[in-house]
């Protein structure tokens, strides 16, 4: 099992180092492309998630911001607005399902959409994710490109 | 220097790191040749099946969880896609891809965790796709994707360790992260629970494997449990268990593949890692919880196991010897043994297959065959001892076998033991509730009450026999632990001990077998290291170089009894006298029988380690393992010969809630005693009293049975009725009598225990709620004989 610093990343100092004070930031400077409204949290504890995300979505021009748990990603969500959350469920401190339910029970943050994308693969963990209100639910191993795919047909709805 | 996943995530998106890894790239390609647009056409025509093939595949692992045989799928999908590139001649491709099998290798190795994994191969199948079409459809922009797999590929040249080790974590002083999901689950705390009983059961494993080390059943259950372990802990995201189960896993698969044989060295190798696999699953139970964890040590497992694993793949430096004593195969022994392990076939069978000797010559040559036994013992090769003790062995493993297969065809469910006591408490408080009913049946006079509080009577007792009977559990777990014990410290201190056991099947209160561990592996230790001689003093003695303790359990009645032999050097009667004396513990004038001798063993302040070395061996702590037994009320009783061993016994209650008791009553006080050593309630008249002069015996039938007056004893004030009642028992195979005032009858008890302040007098294990709200208290005969004795004998 591959359990990673955030720091020993090879972004800049300063945004590891933010990282690693819990707050989301911003990763690399996106491709602005004129395509906004297309933001997209990504909340996962293991990095290399995170970066598989990134680089499938990078290059579409999504902006990306990241939090490592469910407790950072609820501290950034009023701060960056976000259009969209990828949302790991197994998470210390808050775990993905509750960040889900709480996204969708107040109206200030209901429209935000939530892809759940997770290891729990039971019937009933998916019932439980998409009784939270969830838009999506994908489980890993997933498939870069069809995340993207239901993330692009999420977010032009 | 690259970290990994630096490394991994610039694979998958196939970022140049710099100009120069790009420009290296392209140098290379353009050394390559780039084949023609009709070639390329050709190419893609004939890989087109194999990606379709390779995209299912790939897409049904996804769906799954960890999954080898889909894993394998993929695999020969991939070599084949191999073969075709070779045979179209590709210079651009075959790189990559065998680049993404290696990665592949990896996952299915369990060096990546699989989810993150498949999730960064099926990125990396999609790139190449699209290289493919790109190139195919005759563009050349595909340095992106070919860099990716070029660091792949370079990655994996530089790792001989697996990816799991480069996590940067101190393994000398591990403390597990443990994931709050998982731990919320519920899951955690089953897998806890199941994976400690697999561990119990591979030691167990283990140690028949080291007398019939070829034995493939038990290899691949041992296997098997590594592997569970190891699946299950991945997905509870436990990377050390995973990554120590790995190792485990790993040796016994050289093991069972005939690449390694399970020499003594490496059984204790085993059986070390398995230890440490044991500690982490105490600290994680420690960290659900929340007691603090002691971080463990794995460095010097790890370092065991690699250097195991070296010494296997490098044969010529066999540095282990081989096992120190052969033993005996069963199938030797034993004519027509009826096992349904899969063997070698006989050399007869072969022959009569090969037609050349027909089946009733064969019968006829056996007949005349004596068993390998009776030739080796007539020939004087092995001692009848001996050989009676591997027959015993091989008995043995035969009953041992028999009942984990008959252990393995028993369904059954795991229930929290929490909600067993809670069904305890209240099956107590239902006997309590049905005393009453009875009780106003009783008063009332109304048949129809007394029909229905018969009937509850009835229900209440097939409920609490039914609940009692759920908690308990066979012995024999703890016993096979006591194997592991032996056979260490036997080997610590250089001697050879073999020990048996008898009765694994026979059942406890949960609690009991929990509380007894201890104590007795305390007896058994003691057993080894002070009660068993060495080899050459036990020859010197004319006794067998190898010494015996056999462990045995029974049920007797309502209690269980226990019993640690030995034929060791026994106890000192003599020693142990004066060592008493020179503590203090006893006078010099003091008369007492050998038992009263052996029995000052448990005394408090009897012995330190360093005293009874000298005298008999036996005392450490044996304090302590008495009162331990007591509190379950129970009793420990030592018998030796000396020169030709010793005999624990412990005898201990079957359940701790409720037993069966006898109501009497004294003056205006109930007391409750234990049914089981009753044997009959006789009358003591004034005239009985008269004929005995004083002395407190009756005589029963013509037998002088001694009795305690309990009136007297607990100084109850009131007069004694006209005739009193005799309870007569039968306690240690000698009658005693307990005189009371009445006696109700039979009454069911919770027993209750007493509070802080009451907890020390003697002569009471508990008290009870009576029917119409009252207490009785619980009498604990076998103390109220003890004190009676020391009454009259004040010499101790």
């Amino acid at each position: 099992l591959i359990r990673v610093d955030p720091s020993a990343g090879d972004r800049p100092a300063t945004d590891t180092g933010t990282l690693r004070f819990g707050a989301a930031v911003k990763a690399q400077p996106p491709d602005h492309q004129g395509k906004m409204g297309r933001k997209v949290l990504i909340v996962d504890d293991e990095r290399l998630i995170r970066d598989l995300v990134t680089f499938r979505l990078e290059s579409r021009g999504f902006e990306i911001v990241y939090a490592e748990n469910g407790k950072q990603a609820m501290e950034s969500l009023e701060q960056e607005k976000p259009d969209l959350l990828v949302l790991d469920v197994m998470m210390p401190e808050m775990s993905g399902i509750d960040v889900c339910r709480a996204i969708k029970s107040k109206p200030e943050t209901r429209h935000i959409k939530v892809i759940l994308l997770t290891a729990k693969v039971q019937q009933a963990d998916e019932a439980e994710g998409l009784a939270a209100g969830a838009d999506l639910y994908l489980t890993k191993p997933f498939r870069p490109n069809n995340l993207l795919a239901k993330i692009e047909a999420l977010l032009t709805d | 220097v690259d970290t990994l996943p630096d490394l991994m995530a610039d694979i998958a998106v196939g970022r140049a790191r710099s100009k120069t890894d790009r420009t290296v790239v392209r140098h290379r390609h353009a050394q390559g040749k780039t084949m023609e647009l009709s070639a390329r056409k050709e190419l893609q025509s004939r890989l087109q099946p194999l990606r379709e093939k390779l995209d299912q595949q790939l897409d049904e692992n996804r769906l799954k969880r960890f999954d080898m045989m889909l894993l394998g799928e993929v695999l020969t999908t991939l070599d084949e896609f191999k073969s075709t590139l070779q045979e179209c001649d590709d210079q651009l491709f075959f790189k990559p891809v065998e680049g993404l099998t290696s990665f592949l290798q990896q996952i299915v190795m369990e060096n990546i965790v699989y989810q993150t994994g498949m999730s960064y191969v099926l990125h990396l199948f999609d790139l190449m796709s699209d290289a493919l079409d790109h190139y195919c459809a005759g563009g050349d922009a595909i340095d992106d994707f070919l860099l990716a797999f070029e660091r792949l590929e370079r990655l994996f040249q530089g790792i001989d360790k697996p990816i799991a080790e480069t996590a940067d974590v101190d393994e000398s002083a591990l403390i597990q992260d443990i994931d709050p999901e998982a731990a919320e689950s519920g899951m955690l705390l089953e897998f806890l629970l199941e994976g400690e009983e697999g561990l119990e059961a591979c030691e167990q494993n283990l140690l028949a494997l080291e007398n019939d080390p070829g034995n493939e059943t038990l290899l691949n259950t041992m296997f098997r449990t590594m592997h569970t372990i190891k699946g299950t802990s991945g997905m509870l995201n436990m990377p050390h268990m995973v990554k120590l189960s790995h190792r485990i896993e790993d040796l016994i698969t050289q093991i069972r593949d005939g690449n390694a044989r399970l020499t003594s060295a490496i059984s204790d190798i085993i059986f070390k890692a398995l230890d440490s696999l044991k500690q982490l699953f105490l600290q994680a139970g420690d960290i659900l919880r929340r007691s603090g964890p002691e971080p463990i040590n794995l460095a010097r497992t790890y370092e065991m196991l690699s250097d195991c694993m070296m010494s296997i793949r490098s044969p010529e430096t066999d540095l282990h010897p081989p096992l120190e004593h052969v033993p005996i195969k069963k199938s030797e022994l034993l004519v027509g043994d009826d096992d349904d392990l899969p063997r070698l076939k006989r050399l007869g069978e072969i022959l009569v297959e090969r037609g050349d000797i027909s089946q009733q010559t064969l019968q006829e040559m056996l007949k005349a065959q004596k068993p390998l036994g009776e030739l080796l013992l007539d020939s004087g090769k092995v001692a009848p001892d001996k050989l009676e003790a591997a027959l015993q062995e091989q008995q043995q493993q035969k009953v041992h076998r028999e009942q984990s297969q008959k252990d393995e065809s028993v369904a059954s469910i795991r229930v929290a033991s929490d909600k067993l006591d809670k069904q305890v408490a209240l099956v107590g408080e239902l006997v309590t509730v049905k005393t009453r009913l009875s009780q106003l049946a009783e008063q009332k006079q109304d048949t129809e009450i007394a029909l229905i509080a018969e009937e509850v009577d009835r229900l209440t007792s097939d409920l609490r026999d039914n609940t009692m009977s759920v908690r308990l559990l066979p012995i024999g777990s703890t016993f096979s632990r006591f194997q592991r014990t032996v056979r260490d410290l036997a080997r610590d201190l250089g001697k050879q001990i073999v020990m048996t056991t008898e009765g694994e099947e026979t059942e406890l209160d949960k609690t009991v077998i929990e509380q007894l561990k201890d104590p007795l592996m305390h007896l058994i230790r003691n057993c080894v290291d002070h009660g068993i001689e060495s080899g050459p003093v036990r020859t010197a003695a004319g006794k067998t170089a190898e010494g015996r303790i056999h462990l045995t359990a029974r049920h007797t009645g309502s209690s269980i009894e226990i019993q640690i032999k030995d034929d060791g050097a026994g106890i000192d009667a003599e020693a142990v006298r004066k060592k008493a004396l020179e503590k203090g513990l006893i006078s010099a004038e003091a008369n007492l029988s050998e038992k009263e001798i052996f029995n000052l063993i448990f005394m408090p302040g009897f012995s330190t380690a360093k005293t009874v070395t000298n005298v008999s061996g036996r005392g450490v702590g044996m304090e302590v393992v008495k009162k331990k037994i007591e509190a379950l009320r129970g009793t420990v009783e030592i018998a030796s010969v000396k020169g030709r061993g010793t005999t624990l016994t412990l005898r201990l209650p079957l359940s701790l809630a409720i037993i069966d008791g006898l109501l009497v009553q004294i003056g205006g006080e109930k007391f409750v005693l234990p049914l089981a050593p009753v044997e009959e309630c006789v009358e003591l008249t004034r005239q009985d009293l008269k004929a005995a002069h004083g002395r407190e015996v009756a005589s029963i039938r013509g037998e002088i049975v001694p009795y305690i007056h309990l009136r007297e004893r607990f100084a109850i004030d009131g007069n004694r009725p006209e005739i009193e009642q005799i309870v007569v028992m039968d306690i240690d195979d000698r009658r005693i009598g307990f005189v009371v005032d009445y006696v109700f009858g039979e009454h069911q008890t919770v027993i209750k225990s007493l509070g802080q302040l009451y907890r020390n007098v003697k002569g009471f294990s508990g008290a009870t709620i009576l029917g119409d709200g009252n207490l009785a208290l619980i009498l604990d005969v076998r103390q109220l004989i003890e004190a009676e004795v020391t009454l009259q004998n004040p010499a101790h």
